[in-house]
């Protein structure tokens, strides 16, 4: 991208006073280190989000709203968002508003109002408050104050594993900064703080990346990843496995399932399904709380407390099995001597398995380089489960974010799960299109023409990946062949043309593909070929 | 880069003399403050061996967050293989990260050693990289590709492992007048580990060291092996 040297940001505003159509958008008064932890974690938030490393900036006026300005940012509020450490650099983000529309506060000459966004707009505000959180895929471009500030700024995020400010366009515009307004900030009054749930949409979108991640798995994995994404989707098949069933109901609320009713008549099968379920959804929500409230201790201690607070109210049937799992998990901590395959050997279900390798590995990017065929498909869905809720969308290294237009897509259903669960009346538009899994877009094979682009790419993904799928049929013409010696060498003549068609073997390859996590610039190579 | 906790002079040098030795102003200096090398459990208890002076405090705590509380283990003379078993254990079921087993002198070290090497017990993997330094012989070893290495306390200052295993502490010879350079060397040791710290003490013998270890459980968990 180049750098862009310019007067102003807002070139359709530039010279009136105040607009005379509702804004496309609004610049948020920041600085850098805000900024970064803000585009790491794909949400614009209030300072709670920012767990202890927030520095002072627009966003603290009332917390919970995010005051937007409306053409010029004010000077008051670009010096208070760099005023807490020497190395702070200004920053005005552009975040487009034209999909947003609900109830907002608005600052205009004559106070702060409540009013309906956009229709009520009287065109004379200066600042608007929008509900948190927005979607970072609304910013349109980031502005610094100058080339230095600039080069600083995309030096330090490159020292971060998890924030894409390359993605983002960027601009230096001077005269943003030096020409603001010098109206005061932060206002004399403004709406009540708002408690925002960010805990439960960050811990989603880890969920909607690592489902997508494994859905390569199998069906099972394309369809959990489709509940992940579109769970208001009801033309989406519904999975009907223990631990996977209630995914589609918490995507929308981050409300655990009730307890299904159990009594001494239940079999054992469906105690066991039924009880695996509720463990694992409590363990979701206990883990969830457990980052609300700022993650003392670790997410392992959570799991052996809570295993620990659960084995009593379990059915008696089920306790030996949870205390063993929970002696396990605990021999986990110090030099246990058995092997991977021992321990599950040891733990046969899904939830315990998914809690065995939450000891075993440490993050995302480390349960996916781990392989065991001992784990089935279902057991891989919910440890992706775990540590997407573990790690959450803000933990992710850009690796596992580069997939085209997975940022996206996951930054606006988090902002919108934010305020489904506040209950906010912000509207937020239409969710980008979900990712759909390799799996899914390359079909069953039954579509795998000789020239369709499905097979094309699955030809092209085992070539490069060098699987050992593929097989080759040449069919000759009718009539004699000949071979010909000539001088040290020798050919083979054939009457007419030799047909050659590469052949994939369908099982073998979807089993590579089960196995394989691709690099984000293989796979979007891939998926351009289908999409083309 | 300079480190105001390694010896450029007798002494450790203060912040004042690498900015003196360097020949750059007060203003230029970036003071990094924060452990950037442990994690949270294990600079905790490398905090309890801190014998800097107070001009020159220790580095700040990282976040907390991981999980695995050092764990001090006493075993009886049998179950010597049984110890083995855990580090050959902990080995295969991560084959990627590097073990140091940090042993007090070379008896220890070469017992160690011998054993990892000739046990055999069920792994998913094939047999880790075991490697040693003894006197000069220096092997090639690939730090980044994961096994185990049995060194010396005297030879580990400089390394850095995913799981620092202390084992036979009760045979360091301390001299009880100086407590501490005892715990100058129990902060280089358990310092080597990112992760994770296991200490091990043979139950029959005494222990000198005991005298530095914290008591805290949440520091360091004794158990039984």
């Amino acid at each position: 991208m180049t750098s862009t040297e310019q007067d102003t940001l807002f070139s359709k505003t530039e010279g009136s006073p105040t607009p005379t159509k509702a804004p496309e958008s609004g610049l948020l008064v920041t600085n850098h280190l805000n900024l970064m932890y803000m585009l790491a974690a794909g949400l614009v938030m209030p300072p709670a989000g920012f767990g202890g490393k927030y520095y002072q900036d627009t966003l603290g006026f009332c917390p919970g709203w995010i005051p937007l300005f409306i053409g010029k940012p004010f000077r008051e509020a670009i010096e208070l968002s760099t005023s807490e450490a020497k190395h702070l650099k200004p920053i005005c983000v552009e975040i487009g508003l034209s999909c947003m529309s609900g109830h907002v506060w608005a600052l205009a000459e004559d106070g702060m109002k409540e009013l309906r966004f956009p229709d009520q707009l009287a065109g004379s505000e200066q600042v608007v408050l929008v509900p948190a959180p927005l979607p970072t895929s609304w910013i349109e471009s980031i502005a610094f104050q100058s080339v230095e500030n600039r080069r600083i700024c995309e030096a330090d995020a490159k020292d971060y594993g998890n924030v894409p400010l390359s993605h983002f366009k960027r601009k230096t515009v001077k005269t943003l900064f030096s020409k603001a307004s010098a109206a005061p900030w932060p206002p004399e009054q403004g709406p009540a703080a708002r408690t925002v749930p960010l805990q439960t949409p960050l811990a989603a979108g880890g969920i909607m990346a690592m489902l997508l991640h494994f859905a390569n798995q199998g069906n099972l994995g394309v369809i959990a990843c489709r509940h992940a994404f579109d769970s208001e989707d009801d033309q989406a098949p519904p999975v009907e496995t223990p631990v996977l069933s209630p995914l589609r109901a918490w995507m929308q609320t981050g409300a655990v399932p009730m307890p299904r009713s159990l009594d001494a008549k239940t079999d054992r099968a469906s105690l066991q399904n039924a009880s695996q379920e509720q463990l694992f959804w409590g363990l979701i929500e206990r883990l969830v709380n457990w980052k609300g409230a700022g993650e003392k201790g670790s997410a392992e201690d959570v799991l052996l407390n809570y295993l620990k607070e659960t084995l009593p109210k379990l059915d008696a049937r089920l306790q030996a099995g949870i205390s063993g799992l929970r002696d396990t998990l605990v021999s986990l901590t110090g030099l246990a001597d058995a092997s991977n395959s021992e321990l599950f050997e040891r733990h046969v279900t899904p939830f315990a398995r998914a809690a065995t390798l939450f000891f075993l590995r440490r993050d995302c990017p480390d349960l996916l380089d781990f392989h065991n065929d001992q784990l089935h498909e279902l057991d891989w869905l919910a440890a992706a489960i775990l540590f997407g809720v573990r790690d959450g969308w803000l933990k992710l290294p850009l690796r596992l974010r580069d997939t085209p237009g997975l940022s996206a897509s996951v930054s606006h259903r988090m902002a919108r799960m934010a305020h489904r669960i506040a209950g906010t009346d912000i509207e937020l538009g239409e969710s980008p299109a979900r990712i759909r899994p390799l799996r899914e877009l390359l079909g069953d094979g039954s579509n795998w023409h000789p020239r369709s682009r499905e097979k094309g790419a699955a030809l092209e993904l085992a070539r490069t990946q060098q699987w050992d799928c593929v097989h080759t049929r040449i069919s000759l013409g009718r009539g004699s062949y000949a071979l010909v010696v000539e001088g040290g060498s020798a050919h083979i003549e054939v009457p007419g043309e030799p047909r050659i068609v590469p052949e994939i073997d369908l099982p073998r390859f979807l089993d590579c593909l089960a196995k394989a996590h691709l690099d984000p610039k293989t796979e979007a190579k891939v998926r351009k070929m289908l999409q083309d | 880069m300079a480190d105001q906790n390694q010896k450029i002079t007798e002494d450790n040098s203060s912040r004042k003399d690498i900015e003196n030795h360097l020949v750059i102003d007060t203003d230029d200096v970036i003071e990094l403050k924060q452990n950037y090398r442990n994690c949270y459990p294990v600079a905790r208890l490398a905090q309890a061996f801190y014998t800097g002076d107070p001009a020159s405090p220790p580095p700040e705590l990282p976040e907390p967050g991981a999980s695995h509380v050092p764990k001090l283990y006493a075993y009886a003379a049998g179950d010597f293989d049984r110890v083995i078993r855990g580090i050959l254990g902990l080995a295969d079921r991560d084959p990627r990260q590097l073990i140091g087993v940090i042993a007090p002198n070379n008896k220890v070290r070469g017992r160690y050693f011998d054993k990892l090497r000739t046990l055999d017990i069920p792994t998913d993997n094939p047999r880790p990289s075991i490697e040693t330094f003894h006197g000069s012989h220096r092997p090639n070893i690939a730090f980044n590709e994961g096994g185990i290495l049995v060194i010396n306390a005297q030879a580990c200052k400089g390394l850095e492992f995913d799981t620092a295993i202390l084992v036979d502490i009760d045979k360091h010879n301390f001299k009880q007048d100086n407590p501490d350079a005892a715990k100058r060397l129990f902060y280089v040791m358990v310092a080597r580990a990112k992760y994770k710290v296991f200490i091990f003490r043979d139950r029959s013998d005494p222990c000198r060291a005991d005298a530095i270890l914290p008591s805290d459980s949440d520091m360091l968990q004794r158990k039984e092996v």
